[in-house]
């Protein structure tokens, strides 16, 4: 049998049940996490999302040592202590030592991710919680914990993270014109009375709740691709922020599918079905192809763009219009 | 006065400079007279800092720029650049003299084999500025002029036959202005030439031989008392505020 | 733990651990000193992460290639290209976009992980592949260290210290002011690449002990704790090798005297320790740098 039917073989094997399932919560999480990204590249905040997504791991781990359960909200009150822990030790840090603000971050995150890790492998014999799981996800195990909803039996996780995208979306309309000042004048924000540093908390509040309902899935290293990489590759094409949300959903919900489809095949094309290989992580391929699809964006507009590329240190950064 | 002129310093032929699509200097020609003293003179955003990043070889530009005769790289050591304060990290844990020794090792060598000799010069460059006695201060507990001293100790010890300053006398207090312009009388008077991105323009008639005012291109240049009239400054100045924050 | 330390010390096998995590905490104080005032620290966090892709794709060629999927060497080579081409993806996305630097760092580090993930499940999944020890790479087994770990510990440490003296006063120049290297013709841009080769040595070095996803911390924390109590960049150097040697051994003991540890864990929750020891103790910063806002 050639490589290519054995590829298709591989698709036709999807069930809905399974694969539809883990596309969707896959395509849940990409509108989930296309508000808060957009947001924090567009306030410059990119390595927040990796601070925030790496700093959760002690909240959840702690309050499911205290609690002895996984409910839903001692892992989010847990994050949420831990993720203003980050914040407001980083914010410390920065002032304190004078040192730039992704160094503060990066001690503050890395210290707590260290705690969680540390936490974890207290709580390892909880069998619900392991380290591999919180670094690279198991998405494939999301469909079968399932809850009733409406008559039906629907993966937890999908349930999870639809609320918590409907709730972003709700959250960024409601607060939307501070948001957008404080995103391009902090000064003129203030000065108009939006206060900055409520909407920083704002969107801190999204990114956390966003990696708590994630991280589970796809684990705390490729929420932070889900958060980061849609926006930049949407701000590459647009400037206004409601257009590239919506493109960085767009765009992460097709790397969601081919990351699936790229998982599922990958063995078979690649001839490695005969070692034993069967399926490789869609978390971990969900994230390569968000990679692949972001270097294509950004060779293609360097390609296209007739603008000599001026030297780092002295760029103009993109422009970014509200 | 030709590009090879041995009196001129700085020979700049239809320069052009573009940022991220943004033309910020476009079709200027100059010619920098050695030994002089010249401010360069223009609203924010005109590219007064572009244009001595671009003789600097500091970023991409077009058109033609010879430094003391021949292009930058060939004669980096015989030129003294200062940038803007604000774009130097005050908290850097260094000395005043580390500071200052950085303009010898630029001549000497920066491998530490005449480590003596640029302690030495830098101390002398100390002294000249008035530091000498904060030498073995962090850089950060100084004040901001004396800051700018400091800087200027770097440049003297860098005993260059070109000095470049951008801005050095924006927000320091008036005697370190004084004491400074005074140095670069003295550094004037010595052959050096000398060319400083400066806003007083009071100061630029008293005090500077040359003058070049720049408003995306250069608007005029020759004697301060020449240019300095008010039809210029008006063409330079005039219906600016579109010039906005958009500092180069 | 004084049992633990009294035990690790009278073995020898415990003395080759402690004094290779102890080279490499001290190594990664002075280049974390070099990232820190160069403004790249979380550079080696992007770096760190990248390493997984490398190491994985090395191993599964050792086992195409009949080897056991584990020679030391091998993965080494395979997590300082994995870290290399992290460091050039970052470079590139700011090239070609002109992204801010921490928006091409969070690509790079989310997707070549991603990859890396991706990988490892399908090794995992290989016979005689499973097991291979690639896992205890991500959060570090400071257990593991051999003796020709300490060889390696200790060619990066004298090369990372040769190399920092030889060039202090060029890395200094252009870590307080690039605009004046730049100006006297210091090439900033290779000596940038000699700070991020020599990040990614002592990544390389120190992710059998701390792991890779942690690395970053061991190379900022100790800097970062030393930064207050120095006024020259040599002697923060000097400072921050000492402390990370410290919360290296420190935070091995600490693993050691837990069951199933990993020890990249423990080994940052030391340094953090260290750091708020030194905040705690430290004198105020004084003199309030006006220049920042002139």
């Amino acid at each position: 049998m050639s490589r290519a039917h054995a590829a298709i073989d591989a698709l036709r094997a999807w069930t809905p049940e399974v694969d539809g399932w883990i596309i969707a919560i896959g395509a849940l999480a990409a509108v989930a996490c296309a508000v808060p990204g957009t947001l924090l590249v567009a306030r410059r905040q990119s390595m927040a999302a990796d601070g925030i997504a790496h700093a959760v791991l002690p909240g959840i781990a702690g309050a499911f040592l205290l609690s002895g359960t996984r409910d839903l909200a001692w892992m989010a009150g847990g994050a949420a202590v831990a993720a203003v822990a980050m914040s407001a030790g980083s914010a410390f840090l920065e002032r304190r030592l004078r040192v730039e603000r992704d160094a503060a971050l990066g001690i503050a995150y890395t210290a707590l991710f260290a705690l969680g890790l540390a936490l974890v492998v207290r709580a390892a014999d909880g069998v619900d919680i392991d380290p591999s799981c919180v670094l690279f996800g198991a998405i494939e195990f999301a469909p079968l914990d399932r809850v009733t909803a409406g008559g039906r039996a629907v993966p937890r996780a999908a349930l999870v993270i639809a609320a918590t995208a409907g709730a972003n979306v709700a959250v960024a309309a409601l607060a939307w014109r501070p948001i957008l000042a404080s995103s391009f004048d902090r000064g003129f924000a203030r000065a108009a009375g939006a206060r900055p540093a409520a909407c920083d908390a704002i969107v801190g509040a999204m990114a956390t709740a966003t990696c708590v309902a994630c991280f589970e899935s796809l684990g705390s290293v490729i929420v932070v691709a889900m958060l980061v990489v849609p926006a930049c590759a949407a701000r590459l094409a647009c400037a206004r922020l409601v257009p590239m949300a919506a493109l960085a959903a767009a765009f992460g919900c097709g790397a969601t599918v081919l990351g699936h489809v790229a998982a599922c095949v990958a063995a078979p094309v690649a001839g490695l079905d005969a070692s034993g290989v069967r399926e490789l992580s869609t978390a971990g391929c969900v994230a390569a192809a968000l990679g692949a699809c972001f270097a294509g964006a950004a060779g293609a507009r360097a390609v296209m763009s007739r603008n000599r590329p001026v030297d780092g240190a002295h760029a103009a950064s993109l422009p970014c219009a509200p | 006065m030709t590009a090879g002129d041995p009196a001129v310093a700085v020979a700049i032929d239809s320069l052009a400079v573009a940022y991220g699509g943004r033309t910020v200097l476009r079709d200027a020609t100059l010619r920098i007279r050695a030994g002089a003293m010249t401010a360069v003179v223009g609203p924010n955003g005109a590219g007064k800092s572009t244009l001595l990043r671009a003789v600097m070889g500091m970023l991409p530009f077009t058109g033609s720029v010879r430094v003391l005769g021949g292009p930058i790289d060939a004669c980096r050591a015989r030129v003294a650049y200062v940038p803007q304060r604000a774009a130097v990290d005050w908290d850097f844990p260094i000395t005043v003299r580390q500071v200052a020794e950085m303009g010898a090792h630029a001549r000497l060598g920066w491998f530490g084999l005449r480590l003596g000799r640029a302690r030495r010069e830098a101390l002398e460059a100390l002294a000249d500025v008035g530091l000498a006695d904060l030498a073995a201060r962090p850089i950060g507990e100084l004040s901001g002029g004396q800051q700018q001293r400091a800087f200027m100790a770097r440049a003297l010890a860098q005993r260059a036959d070109l000095v470049l300053l951008d801005e050095p006398f924006a927000s320091i207090d008036a005697t370190t202005e004084h004491d400074l312009l005074a140095l670069l009388s003295g550094l004037r008077h010595r052959g050096t030439t000398v060319v400083v991105v400066h806003h007083d323009l009071e100061t630029v008639r008293e005090r500077f031989d040359d003058a070049v005012l720049v408003r995306g291109t250069v608007i005029a240049h020759g004697a301060a008392r020449d240019v300095m009239t008010a039809a210029w400054l008006a063409r330079t100045y005039g219906d600016a505020p579109h010039s906005g924050k958009a500092t180069a | 733990m004084t049992a633990a330390l009294a035990g690790l010390l009278g073995d020898p096998h415990a003395r080759t651990v402690l004094a290779a995590t102890a080279t490499l905490g001290a190594s990664c104080g002075v280049v974390g000193t070099l990232l820190v005032l160069r403004r790249r620290a979380l550079l080696g966090d992007a770096a760190g992460h990248a390493t997984l892709p490398g190491i994985v794709g090395a191993g599964a060629l050792s086992l195409s290639l009949g080897g056991t999927g584990r020679e030391p060497w091998v993965l080494v080579a395979g997590a300082a290209l994995g870290a290399l081409a992290g460091i050039a993806a970052v470079h590139w996305i700011r090239r070609a976009t002109r992204l801010p630097a921490d928006a091409a760092m969070a690509i790079a580090l989310g997707s070549l992980f991603g990859l890396g993930t991706a990988m490892l499940s399908a090794l995992q999944q290989v016979e005689g592949g499973h097991g291979a020890g690639l896992e205890s790479l991500v959060t570090g087994d400071a257990a593991t260290l051999v003796r020709s770990d300490l060889h390696v510990a200790a060619a990066v440490a004298t090369a990372s210290v040769a190399l920092t003296a030889a060039f202090r006063h060029d890395l200094r120049a252009l870590a307080f002011d690039e605009d004046f290297s730049r100006s006297v013709g210091r090439p900033a841009g290779r000596l940038d690449a000699l700070v991020s080769a020599l990040a990614v040595a002592n990544i390389v070095a120190g992710m059998r002990a701390v792991g890779l996803v942690l690395s970053v911390a061991l190379l900022v924390i100790p800097a970062a704790a030393a930064r207050p109590w120095c006024r020259t960049m040599g002697a923060m150097t000097a400072l921050a090798a000492v402390l990370g040697a410290a919360g290296a051994v420190a935070g091995t003991v600490a693993s050691a005297a837990i069951e199933d540890a990993p020890t990249g864990p423990f080994v940052v929750l030391a340094c953090a320790a260290i750091l708020a020891a030194s905040l705690v103790a430290a004198p105020r910063a004084r003199g309030a740098g006006p220049g920042a806002t002139a």
